[in-house]
């Protein structure tokens, strides 16, 4: 894999897995319907 | 599977690239779907409310609507489909009828009574039922549960009183909407749904 190909995902994975553990801090994540939530995002 | 076709594949892909584990994959899909939904509800919300010419209306009650629904919790549907479709109807449909009511009784000397009365009522709702949790996102530690109703009280009391500082404007009216539309999916009634979901 190309170091820009890698930093790319890389950059996307980090603020993908930021946002699911800013979710973690609130009661529900969407207006209606909550995805099931990990495990390890339950408070 | 919990999640959409298009997060799991995204997801798997991400984890096979950067040789994360299954549970870093599991997250990653459930951001994914949370993001995905998130853009599309807001997006179809404002569309709604566009096509009804209450735009900039409709901004103002979705958010004070989804700030108060992040610290109190509500009740939801079994799809996203259905929450998308109630969303895209009931945000402008309350929207709509606060603009109406301001354009009609916005002047009257018992209006801003009338918007004092909804808040201390969702003030009474909040106090009393928030945090409502669901079972795709439980909420099971205590001092957590105490802290979101603490500040979910805070938020109604902080709309509350934007709502009496811009009582001449349609935005009191837009932001008692959306706190008046989701402090009564906290009410009981609409448990029996989520808890069969």
């Amino acid at each position: 894999m190309s170091k820009v190909k890698m930093a790319v995902l890389t950059v996307a994975t980090t603020a993908l897995l930021l946002f699911a553990s800013a979710t973690s801090v609130f009661a529900c994540v969407i207006c209606m319907y909550q995805p099931e939530t990990p495990k390890s995002l339950i408070r | 599977m919990p999640y959409s076709r298009f997060s799991t594949t995204v997801s798997k892909y991400l984890a096979r690239e950067l040789k994360l584990d299954s549970e870093r994959e599991q997250v990653i899909a459930y951001s994914l779907d949370s993001l995905i939904l998130y853009v599309v509800g807001y997006a179809g919300v404002i569309a709604v409310g566009w096509l009804l010419g209450i735009a900039k209306a409709i901004i103002v009650t979705i958010i004070a609507g989804d700030v108060l629904r992040k610290l109190s919790g509500g009740a939801h549907f079994s799809t996203p489909y259905r929450c998308l479709l109630f969303s895209a109807v009931s945000y402008p449909a309350a929207c709509w009828a606060s603009q109406r009511a301001f354009a009609l009784w916005g002047r009257e000397p018992l209006a801003p009574a009338v918007l004092l009365i909804i808040c201390l009522c969702c003030l009474a709702i909040v106090a009393a039922f928030a945090p409502v949790d669901c079972p795709a996102k439980p909420i099971v530690s205590e001092t957590f549960r105490k802290r979101l109703k603490l500040l979910a009280v805070i938020a109604v009391l902080a709309y509350s009183l934007a709502v009496y500082l811009l009582r001449d404007t349609y935005i009191a009216y837009a932001v008692t909407a959306g706190m008046a539309l989701q402090s009564l999916t906290l009410l009981p009634l609409f448990g029996i749904k989520r808890l069969t979901s």
